[in-house]
């Protein structure tokens, strides 16, 4: 285990040096000028000498590379040109409500997707199966943002079932204001027994959320059907069949577990493509999360903002596929006797 | 009389005959061995008898004990596999699950069976030293047992269930050969002692002719030659058996010196 | 262990066309409609004007009618018309991203799965890098960097999608490249880039043509989701996600000028999915 550790670790610390180069990389791509940008058209030549020598960018590549870099595991991640705050700040105050959407989506789709390819897996072949796996089906293909005008529109807007934007009642703020433990809202409102503002959460989640739920509810069914069917063909489903188990012990109380893995490694790439898909859904949603601030970003090609957003996410992916790695050798005896 | 009964078994896939068996009977304290090169037919005979072949037409008549397997409901089937007849498969550790305590496997067979608690664990002690294991092996995973432990344990799921039919589907062929040896033993002991019955499938005739009582030889899905070992070793009738036995060179005089 | 061996299959015509599966074949029939649609886009759609330029101020908002079958939008075009010629667009992207990254992810990969080594290891670690981005946010980068436009689309979605192929490629082609037939073209002394072309490339594409087809379901919703965020195609080429932002404020009063070009949208990313989907199921078997 500690062999494989650490060169498990080294692989991912090689992964994210190359994301740092390639988000410099891009970055450095900008049509126009940060100096500009940071500066403002009207600016004298010898305010936009002084942005230059600011953000270095008088100074060969390699060496700004380096500055990058240094700047960058020294906690400085620039200055956000449209927030003009750094951007460390804003990406850790704008993150944990990602989190809280993304991780409600989560939920939702591991709780719906599992008991679906359970029943798909249990029918192979008949129309349970055949309903599950055209609804997963429809569930990827589905273009996220639509879905959330669609959504809004209808069950927001239309039927007032639930708030049509923002992540709480911004009025309960002054009536029972909430202390802070996590910055992701609905916990925080959980260990500080704030009601109002965990319910009116929870409500503001529920359509971003099952949006998102969407496409990983899919991927999930459709892995969860796989793994089962291909566990119980294996040896020890017949004996487990020949122990004088049915089809759906087998399924739940055999199988389950050991198809269980593969599903959860999926969870890690589908966390940091929903965290992406989730930014689309902010928007609609004004949720005030890393999409929102994305969005803001892209409009007034704040370079330093889209490269911190984007360097998030890249190590946000790394770091939970080694977290996922090292759970599963918790879960799954084999691994762990690597 | 006769545990398992076979009566005209025919087995199918679509209009291709994968087994067929006029007649087979397993009486308490014998060893039937079916014999025979791969897709012959005989896994699928042994497998019949529990009512595990999926996606196959079966005809004919298998009795195990008094229940008649093709005509019992499926809950029935499921109460008598493992308790009335027993399977223990070729591969011992892929046969066992990888994320599962052989201890939590044994105990949830026993609870399906509805031996619980102390009972329950009285009975995984009994049977697992009765397969000379140390108890202590329930608490491990399949990975962390050596191939003739997992075949042992997995006749000691047979003998916790109370099962008088063991059905051993090539029980030795991926074990090294000291460890079939052992295997073997086991096996031989609790036929003699608990008086089980014993289906065993094997292409290894050196192992038949140490253990089996009678030779059922197959070839192609259809029985070629049956007879006490003794007798199928001894005097072979047919050409294919002969075969078998001339491709175990020290086979033949061995067996018909015991 | 003696399995029950599969029953010999008759292969007679009718016989393997059931044997493929329906999904499969749901999916390519699905797809097929969508591609002669985008085809005949121009002599189908009621109003092929409409699929550029021309505003009609009069006609704006219409709901859907005998003369406007899904209605029309804010300036009086025919929804119809655009969602119709919208799909050449969405087919050329998907079209062009595939065959881009495909190409190169095919090379990268089965250089790295024949040489193997350090060449393997140099490939497969910068893939690592590239997937380490999930595909929307690295477009999104790139896309901000360059101008917006279908060009820019088509780059940023290939740019982010050819490790996939380069990655699947390379475990495939290192697989065929133990077999035997490559051994003895390499003994007779047949250059590499010989046995590489001739023997290793064709025998591992298959799941590469099937990944394909799964992963035109992805681009299409990248693409829409890219112009979705005004960082593709611009007025007035007619592409789906471009319409569903131009009408999302009209959601609530017209729905319609949002409802189809999503739909639209939907079952295309479905078809592709459906035919990867039947395709996968197909060749695991």
């Amino acid at each position: 285990m500690p062999k494989y550790l650490i060169r498990r670790l080294g692989q991912a610390v090689l992964v994210v040096a190359g994301v740092i180069v390639l988000t410099f990389a891009i970055m450095r791509l900008v049509p126009g000028d940060p100096a500009v940008a940071y500066a403002g058209p009207k600016a004298t030549a010898a305010e936009l000498a002084e942005a230059r020598q600011r953000f270095g960018l008088d100074d060969p590549l390699p060496v700004q590379l380096w500055n990058y870099v240094r700047d960058l595991l020294g906690g400085d991640w620039g200055t956000s040109l449209h927030t003009r705050q750094p951007v460390r700040d804003d990406l850790l105050q704008a993150f944990p409500a990602s989190l809280e959407l993304v991780g409600a989506a989560l939920i939702i789709a591991l709780v719906v997707g599992i008991p679906l390819g359970i029943a798909a897996a249990r029918y192979k072949g008949r129309l349970p199966d055949l309903t599950v796996r055209l609804s997963s089906m429809l569930a990827v293909s589905v273009p996220v943002f639509w879905l959330a005008l669609a959504l809004q529109t209808v069950f927001a807007s239309g039927l007032g079932w639930f708030p049509v934007a923002g992540e709480y009642d911004a009025s309960l703020d002054q009536t029972s204001p909430l202390s802070l433990y996590t910055n992701i809202t609905a916990v925080d409102a959980l260990i500080g027994g704030n009601w109002p503002i965990l319910t009116s959460t929870l409500s503001h989640l529920v359509l971003p959320a099952l949006v998102i739920a969407a496409y990983p509810a899919g991927v999930v069914a459709q892995m969860t059907r796989a793994a089962l069917i291909e566990e119980s063909s294996r040896d020890h489903a017949r004996l487990e069949r020949a122990l004088g188990f049915g089809e759906t012990a087998v399924l739940t109380r055999f199988a389950l577990r050991p198809a269980l893995n593969p599903v959860l490694s999926l969870i890690a790439l589908v966390f940091a493509y929903s965290i992406v898909n989730g930014f689309l859904v902010e928007a609609v949603f004004n949720w005030p999360g890393l999409g929102r601030y994305a969005a803001d970003s892209i409009r007034s090609l704040d370079t330093p903002a889209i490269a911190g957003v984007t360097l998030l996410v890249a190590v946000l992916y790394v770091v939970a596929n080694l977290a996922v790695d090292l759970v599963q050798g918790l879960v799954d005896p084999r691994v762990r006797a690597r | 009389m006769s545990l398992i009964s076979v009566r005209d078994l025919v087995v199918r896939i679509g209009d291709r005959v994968i087994a067929s068996v006029p007649e087979l009977d397993v009486a308490a304290g014998e060893c039937v061995a079916l014999v025979g090169e791969s897709g012959s037919g005989k896994t699928t005979t042994l497998l019949a008898t529990l009512g595990l072949v999926r996606g196959a037409d079966v005809s004919g008549k298998i009795t195990v004990g008094d229940v008649d397997v093709l005509a019992a409901s499926p809950a029935r089937l499921r109460e008598i596999r493992g308790s009335r007849a027993a399977l223990v498969m070729q591969s011992p550790q892929a046969a066992l699950n990888p994320t599962m305590r052989l201890g939590t496997l044994m105990r949830r067979a026993l609870a399906r069976h509805g031996v619980k608690g102390a009972a329950a664990r009285e009975r995984a002690r009994e049977a697992v030293r009765a397969v000379l294991l140390d108890p202590e092996i329930l608490r491990r995973y399949p990975h962390q047992v050596s191939g003739g432990q997992a075949q042992r344990f997995a006749i000691a799921l047979a003998l916790a269930l109370g099962a008088q039919v063991v059905l051993a589907d090539e029980p030795t062929s991926a074990l090294d050969v000291t460890v079939q040896a052992e295997v073997v033993a086991v096996l031989r002991r609790l036929r003699d002692e608990r008086g089980l019955a014993m289906l065993l499938v094997s292409h290894d005739l050196a192992l038949v002719s140490t253990i089996a009582d009678r030779v059922v030889v197959m070839r192609d899905g259809a029985v070629v030659e049956s007879g006490s070992a003794a007798d199928v070793f001894g005097r072979p009738r047919d050409p294919y058996t002969r075969e078998l036995i001339a491709a175990v060179p020290a086979l033949p005089e061995s067996a018909e010196e015991r | 262990m003696t399995a029950p061996a599969l029953p010999a299959f008759r292969r007679t015509p009718l016989r393997r066309l059931a044997g493929v599966d329906r999904l499969a074949v749901a999916g390519a029939v699905l797809l097929a409609l969508i591609v002669l649609a985008a085809l005949l886009a121009p002599w189908i759609a009621p109003y092929p004007e409409d699929g550029g330029s021309a505003t009609h101020p009069l006609e704006a908002l219409l709901p859907p009618s005998g003369a406007h079958w899904f209605g029309t939008d804010q300036v009086g075009r025919d929804v119809l018309s655009r969602v119709l010629f919208g799909a050449r667009t969405s087919l050329l992207i998907a079209v062009a991203v595939l065959a881009v990254s495909g190409v190169a992810g095919v090379l990268l990969g089965v250089v790295a799965g024949y040489a193997g080594g350090w060449v393997r290891d140099v490939i497969m670690r910068v893939t690592d890098i590239f997937l380490a981005f999930p595909a929307l946010l690295l477009s999104l980068a790139l896309a901000v960097v360059l101008q917006p436009s279908v060009t820019t689309v088509i780059v940023a979605i290939a740019v982010t999608w050819w490790p996939w192929y380069a990655r699947l490629t390379a475990s495939v082609a290192a697989s065929v490249s133990t077999r035997g037939f490559v051994d003895s073209a390499r003994c007779l002394g047949v250059p590499a880039p010989l046995i590489v072309l001739r023997h290793v490339l064709p025998n591992s594409l298959t799941p590469v043509l099937v990944q394909l087809s799964l992963d035109g379901g992805g681009v299409i919703l990248t693409a829409a989701a890219l112009s979705y965020l005004g960082l593709g195609a611009h007025e007035p080429t007619p592409e789906w996600g471009l319409m569903v932002q131009q009408g999302q404020s009209l959601f609530t009063t017209d729905w319609w000028v949002v409802t189809f070009p999503g739909l639209a949208i939907l079952l295309t990313a479905f078809a592709f999915n459906v035919l990867g989907e039947g395709l996968r199921a197909r060749l695991s078997r």
